[in-house]
């Protein structure tokens, strides 16, 4: 039986001849030996700086009506984001971490401890859609530029929050040459105790926050109107597709 | 810097598509103009082929190499060659080679799609192991869609620069073999007799076992050959 050719798959076996029935081995002459490359046997340590991505649409339960389109929107800027990497982000490790649905303050900030084996150079993405938590003195100025920061429970519109998600980026970023990208895809703002200075005002690390423009509601379990625009979102997925990781910053503030 | 050698890098980075040209053309200065926006470049001819170079040698430290394997029966006529492929499958996935290479099998698939394998941006310059069982045409690997012969081989060595073995585990392919070491092949492998599949199972089996166990080759049932 022939391995290659039909016709000879009759022939009687024993036509073979034993002996020179052999394989041969054809060496380039630039080839000094029958030694197989070791490159096959080395783990390779790939040299791309990392993109650790958090994509949080955390739900709450008194907004859990509207919460959908939060977890829609993270999970579509992460397919998004998925897409540029392999384009013009391929020089990165694109490392994603999705997380909706309940999803605690402290969840969050152990994830976050993920930064502190990034390096120099590598980037960091944090997105995320949902409800804003200010304070009575931050309210007077969110116009001058405050930030909000993220509501990961009900629970921290009475619990006062201490730290924020600033403060525990700094431990692990400082010093580090980390670039660190917010996006704070807000619905809607809401009151609360918080002891916590705001988002901006940062120093010693690559940090830029960009956050949707939405006013501070009073009632805000009754203004499902916010959850309905999803225009921040919108807009900013529409220059992410046209011009990939390319976006400059004064684009996306212009929003 | 000789225009060809130009034209040849950028392909292998993915920046050109076709062979090259003996002209400057303008398929080659798009892709030189790409090249250099990315590296954030001049366009200084000697710049571009400096970095070119950087280029082509960190993609081979950084990029695993591939591990490609085709296997073609259509019309099974080659009981044998189910048990060789599992047999292979087995032994790498049992194996550090199996994580640190990109193994790739192609079982009865059209000429085509193999071709467009090698070809493609992400495959460029990454096989270093081509290995073939299954039917032949005077030695040459048979598809339902042609074969693959000096013409098409060397279409492929336009995308790959990196080939270190070929294996023709198929009747009478010494010939070929010879021919394929001698355009830019380091090693290559064939059989001038006609065998059947079960020798040819139990050959590619040992092969593999003997890579995966990284010893020589030599210490194979082989006959050396310098081309």
């Amino acid at each position: 039986m022939s391995l290659g050719s039909e016709e000879v798959f009759n022939e009687p076996e024993e036509e073979f001849n034993e002996s020179s029935k052999s394989f041969h081995i054809f060496k380039a002459n630039w080839k000094a030996d029958n030694i197989l490359p070791d490159g096959w046997y080395t783990e390779r340590t790939s040299n791309k700086s990392d993109f650790l991505a958090f994509f949080w649409a955390p739900a709450l339960e008194a907004y859990s009506g509207y919460t959908g389109r939060c977890t829609a929107n993270a999970s579509n800027l992460k397919e998004l984001v998925s897409t540029l990497n392999n384009h013009n982000l391929k020089t990165y490790d694109f490392i994603p971490l999705v997380s909706t649905g309940p999803f605690t303050r402290r969840a969050a900030i152990e994830q976050l401890d993920q930064l502190s084996g990034l390096k120099n150079g590598d980037c960091c993405l944090i997105f995320y859609s949902g409800v804003g938590i200010v304070n009575e003195r931050s309210k007077q100025q969110v116009e001058d530029g405050f930030i909000a920061e993220p509501l990961f429970s009900e629970d921290e519109l009475s619990d006062p929050v201490t730290r924020s998600l600033r403060d525990e980026l700094r431990e692990v970023t400082i010093d580090k040459g980390i670039h660190v990208f917010i996006i704070l895809d807000f619905h809607l703002l809401v009151t609360g105790e918080m002891l916590i200075p705001p988002f901006a005002n940062s120093s010693g690390t690559s940090l830029v926050v960009l956050e949707s423009a939405v006013p501070v509601a009073k009632d805000l379990a009754n203004s499902p109107s916010f959850f309905e625009d999803n225009f921040f979102y919108e807009e900013l997925a529409e220059i992410i597709q046209s011009t990939g990781a390319k976006t400059r910053y004064s684009n996306l503030a212009s929003l | 810097m000789q225009r060809t050698w130009m034209q040849h890098n950028l392909r292998l980075c993915g920046y050109l598509n076709k062979p090259e040209v003996p002209q400057w053309d303008d398929d080659a200065e798009n892709a030189f103009q790409k090249f250099s926006e990315d590296l954030k470049l001049s366009t200084n001819m000697a710049d571009i082929a400096t970095a070119l170079e950087a280029k082509v040698q960190l993609n081979n430290q950084e990029q695993k190499p591939v591990l490609l394997f085709v296997f073609s029966d259509p019309e099974r006529k080659l009981p044998a060659i189910a048990r060789e492929i599992q047999t292979i499958k087995t032994v790498l996935r049992n194996s550090i080679i199996d994580s640190y290479n990109e193994i790739k099998i192609f079982q009865n698939k059209p000429l085509r799609e193999v071709s467009d394998f090698t070809k493609k941006t992400s495959s460029r310059n990454r096989i270093q192991l081509f290995y073939y069982s299954g039917l032949d045409t005077k030695g040459y690997p048979k598809f339902t869609d042609g074969e693959i012969n000096l013409e098409i081989w060397s279409e492929w060595l336009s995308f790959q620069d990196n080939m270190e073995l070929v294996v023709l585990n198929t009747c009478k392919s010494s010939y070929v073999a010879s021919q394929f070491a001698q355009v830019g092949i380091g090693m290559s492998i064939g059989n001038d007799q006609l065998i059947s599949d079960e020798e040819s199972a139990a050959f590619g089996s040992l092969l593999i076992e003997t890579i995966v166990k990284k010893e020589k080759l030599s210490g194979l049932p082989l006959q050396n050959k310098n081309i």
